[in-house]
C-alpha cells in the first residue's frame, strides 16, 4: 500500500528530474528549424504575413472608401502604389485587409479542425473497439459530406459572410485530422510507456492529456500548417459563388476571383492577390515540411 | 412627300421590313423616278447593315448562340424564364416588327370593340404543331384558359385573370377575348413568351415532364435536347408550313439545319468564345471587352440602347424605425445615388442613368421623370435631417438613439455585388450604414419573400411597365406578389389602375407617363441604372438581326456563309 | 474474410444511409425551396403553393424521407425537377465527364510525376533535383483558380491554341486537365521521390550492386516497382479526390461534371439531384477509405490489429 504509492512518487520525482535536465522540446524543435534553410524561409514568410494581418489597418487604413472615382483601375501610381482595381479602391489597401481576413479565415477553419479533430482521433485511437468504430462512421460521413450544401445551410442560419464560411469549412475539414490523429495513437499506444503509466493507474484522461496529446501535437501541426492552405483556397471557391466574404471586405481569393472578368483589361486586379495567395501557400507548405521533419525523423529526406 | 418618309422606307427596307418589290412599289408611289429608285438601291446593298443579307441564303449549317443566361424550361406557361429557344419552337399570335408596330404571327388581323371589352383575332389558316395537329382558335383557347387557371403557375398570370373574364373560339379561325374592362395592353401581353401557343393536349399527356424533353409547338424548329447549364438544341421543322410574318423575308422553312444555344454564365468567357469561333453569335459580352470586339474584324457588334431591364433598389416600408414610409428618407436615398458615376465606371459607359422606373428606348418613356431623382449628395442630407436624423460621432445617422444600419438582400452575381458595393459606398457618404447579403439564387428569392430590409432586383421584360406594376401595386404585397418594398400608395395604385383600363395607344401612353412620374416621385421602388445591349455576330452570319422590341432575334431568315 | 467482408459491408451501408437522413434534412432546413427557382419568383403565391404541395414539401420531413426511401427500394431514383432527366440519365453523362477529367488529369499527373521523381530521387540533392522539388512546392501553392485564369489568358486569348470552354472534345479537355493535374503532380512527385529514396536506403539494393548488376537495371527492374506500389495504390483515392475537387475547374471551364452538377442542384434545390448526387459522393469517399484503409493496413501490421 503504502509501499507502492511511494515508489510510485519516487519514480515520478526521477522523471521530473530526468526531464528538467534536458533541454525543453521548444529549444529542440527550434534547433532542428533553423538547420533547415528551406523550413526557415517558409516560417519567415509566414511571419511576414502574420505581422502584416495584425498591423493591417495600420498600414492601409482606405480599403473601401473612395469609391468610382476616376482612378479606376489605373496602375502603380504614387497615391495607389499598387493599382486600384475595377471599382477605384486602393489595392494596396485591399491587399493588407485580404491576408488579415485570409489568415483569419485559414486560421480559424484549422483551430476548429484541429480542436475537434484531435480529441476525436485521441479518442478513436486510444480506446479503440465500439467507440472507434461508431466515431469513425462519424468521420466518414463528415469527410463525403457535400461542402457546399453545410455552406448553404451556415449562410441560410447565420447569413453570409465569413463566419458562416470558416463554421463550414472547419466542420468538414475535422474528418482529415481526426483520421490522422488515430493513426498516431494506434502506433502510439503500444509504446512502454502508455503502457507503464497504465500499470500505474493513470486515468484514461490524464494519459491521454499527458502523454499521448503531446506527441500527438506535431503531427497535428504538420497538417494544421498544410490544411490553412487549404482553407484559403477553399474560402476562395465559395468566394467564387458568392458565398464568402461580403462587400465591402476582400480575402485575396474573393479579390481573384472579381478581377477574373479583367484579365485582358488590367489583370493587375487578380495578379496581385492570385501572387499574394501562392507565396502565403507556398510558406505555409514549406513550414509544414519543415515541421515534420522536426517531428518525425523517420520521413526526413536527408 | 417628305424626305422623312423616304427616310423610314429606306430604314425598313434596309432592315428587312419591307421586301424589295415592296419598296420600290412604295417608293413608285411616293413619286421617286425609276433612276432615283435605281441609285437608293444600290446605296442600301452597300450599307452593311449588320445581318442584312448580302448574296443568296445558303441552306444548312447549324448556329451556335451564346447567351449570358442559363436556360430554363421550355414551357411558356410553367417556366422560370423565357429563352431564345421558345422564339424557334412557338408562335404568338401577334409580335413586333422592327419598328415596334403590331404584326400577324398566329393572328391574321385583330379588332377591339367598340367599347374597348371585346378583341377579335383571326386566326390564320395552315398552322401546324409538331405533332400534326392543326393550330385552331380553339387550341389557343385551351393555351389562354389553362393560363388563367390559378395554381398555372404562369409567372404573369396576374396580368390575364385581372382584365380578361373569358376567352371564346366560335370556330376554328376565330378568337374572342372578353374583358372585364377596356385593355389594349393586351397586345403588349399576348406579344410576349408567356402567352406563346402550344398543344395544351401534349402537354397535359405529359404532365410534369412536359417542356424537359418534349415539345410541342408550331414554330419553325423541334426540339433535339437540353442540357441544363450547358445547351439547348433545336433541328429545323422538315413539315414546317410556313410564316405569314410580314417583315421576315423567308416565308418558308428556315435556312438552318439546327441552333444551338450554350449557356456561358462566366461573363469572362463570353468575347473570347467568340474571338475564338467557338461560337457564331453572342448576346451580354463584358463590358470591359466590347471595344476589343468593335476592334475585331471578324466580327460585328450590334448595339442596342436597351435590352429592356433594369436595376432597381427596393426600401420596406415597414421598417418605420428606419422611416422608410416616409418619402423624404427615400427621396435622400435616391438623392445620393450618383447614377452617371455609376455607369461611367461599372458599366463602362454601355449603360443610362434610370431616373424612372423604365428605360428610355421604352416606348412609352417619358421624359418628365428626368427632373426626378438626380444626382444631389447635398439635398439627400438636407431631407435626411429634415426628417429628423442626425449624423453621430461615427458619421452614421442617428434619431433618438437609433442608428439607420440596415442589410441590403441581392443576388450573388458579379454586376450585382459591384453595383451594391458602388450603393453602399454613397449611402455611407450620406450617413446609413448599408450591410450587403448576396445569396444564391434559390437563397436570394426565399430572402425577398421575407421582408429584408431593403433589396436590389434586376428585372427584364419586354414591355417594362406591365412588371413595374406588380413591384409597386398594394394588391400585390408580399408575400402575395412581388411587392417587396410593401408599398402602399393610393396615388400609386390609381396610376396602375389607369395603365390597366387603358382602351387605346393614346391612354396607354398616359397611363405609363403617369405610373413613371409618380414612381419617380413617390420611389416604392428606387430605379438605378438601365444597360444597353450588346450583340455580337461573326460575319459569315446572315439575316441575323437583334430584335428592338423584344428579347431575341427571329431565326426564319438566318444562313451561314 | 468473408465475415470481415459482411462486417465491412453493413457498416458502409449504415454510413451511406445515416448520409442519406442528413443529407435529406440539411436539404429541407435550407431556406427557400425548389418553387424559387424552378418557377419564376414573380408567379403568384397560389401557384407557388400548388406547386410545393404537388412536390409534396407540406408533409412532415420524416414523411417525407420515408416516401423518398420507399421509392428508392422501388428503383426510382429520382427524375429533376429541373430538366425531367432521370438520375440515372444524370449520372450517366456527368459522372461520365467527371471520369474523364479525372482520369486525365490522373494520368497526366503521373505521366509527369514519375519520371520527375525518379530523376529527383537518383540525382538527390543536384540540380536536377532541386529544379523539380522546386516545381513541385510551386504546383503545389498555386490556386487552382488562379493557374486556370493564367493558362486560358495565354493559350486562348493570347496564342489562340485552344479553346476557352465547353465539352467535350479533346481540345476543350486539355486545359481542364492541366489545371486539375497540377497539384496532384507536384504532391506525386514528392512522393515518388520519397519513396524511391527509401527504397534505395534499403539492404536488398546493396546486395543486388554487389552482385553486379548494372545500375539502370537495379532502379529500373527492382527498386521502382517496389517504389511504386504505394503510389499507385493510392491512385483510387486519388482519383475520387480530384473527382471531388474538380468542382471550381469544372465551372470556369464550364466542364459539365458531377462535381458542376452536385452545386448547380443544391443551389437550385433540385431535391431528387442533389440527394443523388451527394449519396453517390459519401458512397464514393466511403468506398475510397476504405480501400486507403486497407493498403494502410498491409503497410503496417501494428495497425491492422486494429
Amino acid at each position: 500500500m503504502s509501499t507502492i504509492s511511494q515508489r510510485r512518487q519516487e519514480w515520478e520525482r526521477q522523471v521530473a528530474l530526468a526531464q528538467a535536465a534536458r533541454p525543453s522540446r521548444l529549444r529542440l524543435a527550434w534547433q532542428e528549424l533553423s538547420s533547415n534553410k528551406l523550413a526557415l524561409v517558409g516560417f519567415v514568410i509566414v511571419l511576414l504575413y502574420c505581422l502584416v494581418a495584425l498591423l493591417g489597418p495600420v498600414l492601409a487604413p482606405n480599403y473601401a472608401t473612395q469609391v468610382l472615382n476616376d482612378a479606376r483601375l489605373a496602375p502603380l501610381t504614387p497615391g495607389h502604389l499598387l493599382g486600384t482595381d475595377d471599382l477605384g479602391r486602393d489595392m494596396l489597401s485591399r491587399l493588407v485587409l485580404g491576408v488579415r481576413i485570409s489568415i483569419a479565415v485559414g486560421l480559424g477553419t484549422t483551430a476548429i479542425a484541429l480542436l475537434v479533430g484531435t480529441v476525436a482521433g485521441m479518442i478513436m485511437g486510444y480506446y479503440r473497439g465500439w467507440v472507434d468504430t461508431i466515431v469513425n462512421g462519424f468521420v466518414e460521413m463528415v469527410w463525403g459530406f457535400p461542402l457546399i450544401l453545410i455552406a448553404v445551410l451556415m449562410v441560410g442560419a447565420l447569413g453570409p459572410g465569413l463566419v458562416g464560411v470558416v463554421l463550414a469549412v472547419g466542420l468538414i475539414n475535422w474528418a482529415g485530422f481526426a483520421r490522422i490523429i488515430r493513426g498516431e495513437v494506434l502506433v502510439l499506444r503500444e509504446r512502454e510507456f502508455i503502457a507503464s503509466a497504465r500499470a500505474l493507474g493513470t486515468g484514461n484522461t490524464a494519459i491521454m492529456v499527458k502523454h499521448l496529446l503531446p506527441n500527438v501535437i506535431g503531427p497535428a501541426l504538420v497538417m494544421g500548417s498544410y490544411y490553412v492552405a487549404v482553407a484559403i483556397i477553399v474560402e476562395a471557391g465559395l468566394s467564387f459563388i458568392g458565398m464568402g466574404a461580403q462587400e465591402p471586405l476582400p480575402s485575396l481569393g474573393k479579390m481573384v476571383a472579381d478581377g477574373r472578368g479583367y484579365m485582358l483589361v488590367d489583370h493587375w486586379i487578380s495578379t496581385v492577390p492570385g501572387l499574394a495567395i501562392v507565396l502565403l501557400v507556398l510558406g505555409l507548405n514549406v513550414l509544414g515540411d519543415g515541421l515534420r521533419d522536426i517531428f518525425d525523423p523517420r520521413l526526413r529526406e536527408r | 412627300m417628305g424626305a422623312s418618309t423616304i427616310d423610314k422606307l429606306v430604314e425598313s427596307y434596309v432592315t428587312g421590313g419591307v421586301s424589295r418589290r415592296d419598296f420600290m412599289r412604295r417608293a413608285l408611289a411616293l413619286g421617286l423616278s425609276m433612276s432615283a429608285i435605281g441609285e437608293l438601291l444600290a446605296a442600301c446593298s452597300n450599307q452593311t447593315q449588320s445581318g442584312q443579307s448580302t448574296g443568296t441564303p445558303k441552306r444548312g449549317g447549324t448556329l451556335r448562340e451564346g447567351y449570358d443566361l442559363d436556360f430554363s424550361r421550355m414551357d411558356p406557361i410553367n417556366t422560370t424564364w423565357y429563352d431564345p429557344g421558345f422564339f424557334a419552337l412557338y408562335d404568338a399570335l401577334v409580335i413586333n416588327d422592327t419598328n415596334g408596330a403590331y404584326v400577324p404571327q398566329l393572328a391574321e388581323k385583330w379588332t377591339f370593340s367598340a367599347d374597348g371589352k371585346t378583341a377579335t383575332f383571326n386566326i390564320r389558316k395552315g398552322a401546324q404543331f409538331h405533332s400534326g395537329r392543326p393550330v385552331t382558335a380553339g387550341a389557343i383557347k385551351e393555351v389562354f384558359d389553362t393560363i388563367a387557371q390559378p395554381n398555372s403557375g404562369s409567372p404573369l398570370a396576374t396580368l390575364w385573370v385581372g382584365p380578361v373574364a373569358s376567352t371564346e373560339a366560335p370556330d376554328d379561325n376565330t378568337l374572342v377575348i372578353h374583358l372585364k374592362h377596356p385593355y389594349y395592353d393586351l397586345l403588349n401581353v399576348v406579344k410576349t413568351g408567356y402567352w406563346r401557343v402550344v398543344n395544351i393536349q401534349t402537354r397535359q399527356k405529359l404532365g410534369d415532364q412536359y417542356g424537359k424533353q418534349v415539345i410541342d409547338g408550331s414554330g419553325p424548329f423541334t426540339f433535339v435536347d437540353w442540357v441544363p447549364g450547358d445547351h439547348v438544341s433545336v433541328k429545323r421543322w422538315e413539315n414546317y408550313s410556313g410564316s405569314i410574318v410580314p417583315f421576315f423575308q423567308n416565308k418558308g422553312k428556315p435556312y438552318l439545319d439546327g441552333i444551338k444555344w450554350i449557356a456561358i454564365l462566366e461573363a469572362s468567357q463570353r468575347a473570347i468564345q467568340i474571338e475564338n469561333g467557338q461560337i457564331d453569335t453572342l448576346r451580354g459580352p463584358a463590358y470591359q471587352d466590347v471595344p476589343r470586339l468593335m476592334k475585331n474584324s471578324n466580327l460585328n457588334v450590334i448595339q442596342l440602347k436597351s435590352d429592356w431591364s433594369g436595376y432597381v433598389a427596393g426600401l420596406n416600408f415597414t421598417r418605420t424605425n428606419l422611416d422608410f414610409h416616409d418619402k423624404r428618407v427615400r427621396q435622400a436615398v435616391s438623392y445620393a445615388i450618383d447614377r452617371t458615376a455609376i455607369v461611367k465606371s461599372l458599366f463602362f459607359g454601355y449603360a443610362e442613368p434610370m431616373y424612372g422606373p423604365v428605360p428610355t428606348a421604352d416606348k412609352y418613356y417619358t421624359k418628365q421623370v428626368e427632373q426626378f431623382n438626380q444626382f444631389n449628395l447635398s439635398k439627400g442630407k438636407q431631407l435626411m435631417a429634415d426628417a429628423g436624423w442626425k449624423p453621430g460621432s461615427d458619421g452614421i445617422l442617428t434619431k433618438n438613439g437609433v442608428k439607420h444600419q440596415f442589410s441590403m438582400v441581392i443576388q450573388a452575381e458579379s454586376v450585382n455585388q459591384q453595383l451594391s458595393s458602388a450603393v453602399q459606398a454613397q449611402l455611407k457618404a450620406l450617413g446609413m450604414d448599408v450591410k450587403i447579403e448576396a445569396y444564391d439564387r434559390g437563397t436570394y428569392f426565399n430572402k425577398l419573400f421575407s421582408q429584408p430590409d431593403s433589396f436590389l432586383f434586376f428585372y427584364q421584360w419586354p414591355v417594362p411597365i406591365d412588371v413595374v406594376t406588380l413591384f409597386i401595386n398594394s394588391a400585390a404585397l408580399s408575400p402575395n406578389g412581388p411587392n417587396w418594398s410593401m408599398a402602399n400608395i393610393p396615388e400609386v395604385d390609381q396610376a396602375v389602375a389607369a395603365w390597366q383600363t387603358a382602351s387605346n395607344e393614346k391612354e396607354l401612353a398616359d397611363g405609363a407617363a403617369k405610373i413613371q412620374t409618380v414612381v419617380a416621385d413617390q420611389l416604392p421602388i428606387i430605379p438605378i441604372v438601365a444597360r444597353q445591349s450588346f450583340w455580337v455576330h461573326r460575319k459569315n452570319v446572315h439575316g441575323w438581326q437583334p430584335l428592338k422590341w423584344d428579347l431575341y432575334p427571329y431565326y426564319n431568315d438566318v444562313w451561314l456563309d | 474474410m468473408l465475415r470481415y467482408l459482411g462486417r465491412r459491408s453493413a457498416y458502409m451501408a449504415l454510413i451511406v444511409l445515416l448520409s442519406s437522413v442528413a443529407i435529406f434534412y440539411s436539404l429541407r432546413f435550407a431556406p427557400g425551396d425548389p418553387t424559387g427557382v424552378t418557377l419564376n419568383p414573380l408567379t403568384a403565391r397560389e401557384a407557388r403553393e400548388a406547386y410545393r404541395e404537388h412536390l409534396g414539401l407540406n408533409r412532415p420531413v420524416y414523411e417525407q424521407y420515408l416516401i423518398y426511401v420507399g421509392r428508392l427500394v422501388h428503383g426510382d431514383l429520382g427524375t429533376s425537377l429541373v430538366n425531367g432527366s432521370s438520375n440515372l440519365e444524370l449520372l450517366q453523362f456527368y459522372g461520365r465527364n467527371s471520369l474523364v477529367l479525372g482520369l486525365t488529369a490522373l494520368a497526366l499527373s503521373y505521366l509527369v510525376a514519375i519520371p520527375l521523381g525518379i530523376l529527383a530521387a537518383v540525382k538527390r540533392n543536384k540540380w536536377p533535383d532541386q529544379l523539380a522539388m522546386g516545381g513541385a512546392i510551386l504546383g503545389m501553392g498555386i490556386p487552382n483558380f488562379w493557374l486556370a485564369l493564367i493558362l486560358v489568358y495565354f493559350f486562348s486569348l493570347n496564342l489562340n491554341l485552344l479553346p476557352a470552354a465547353g465539352c467535350c472534345s479533346p481540345n476543350q479537355l486539355i486545359l481542364p486537365a492541366i489545371v486539375l493535374a497540377a497539384e496532384g503532380t507536384a504532391v506525386t512527385t514528392r512522393m515518388v521521390r520519397s519513396s524511391m529514396l527509401e527504397q534505395l536506403r534499403q539492404d536488398y539494393v546493396r546486395t543486388l550492386r554487389a552482385q553486379g548488376l548494372p545500375e539502370w537495371r537495379v532502379v529500373g527492374r527492382h527498386v521502382l516497382r517496389n517504389a511504386l506500389i504505394p503510389v499507385i495504390s493510392l491512385s483510387g483515392l486519388r482519383l475520387g479526390w480530384l473527382i471531388g475537387y474538380a468542382l471550381i475547374v469544372e465551372t470556369i471551364f464550364r466542364w459539365p461534371g458531377a462535381g458542376f452538377l452536385l452545386v448547380d442542384s443544391v443551389i437550385r434545390r433540385d431535391y431528387p439531384v442533389a440527394q443523388f448526387f451527394s449519396l453517390v459522393l459519401v458512397f464514393f469517399v466511403v468506398m475510397a477509405n476504405w480501400l486507403a484503409d486497407i493498403s494502410y493496413g498491409l503497410a503496417n501490421p501494428v495497425v491492422r490489429r486494429a
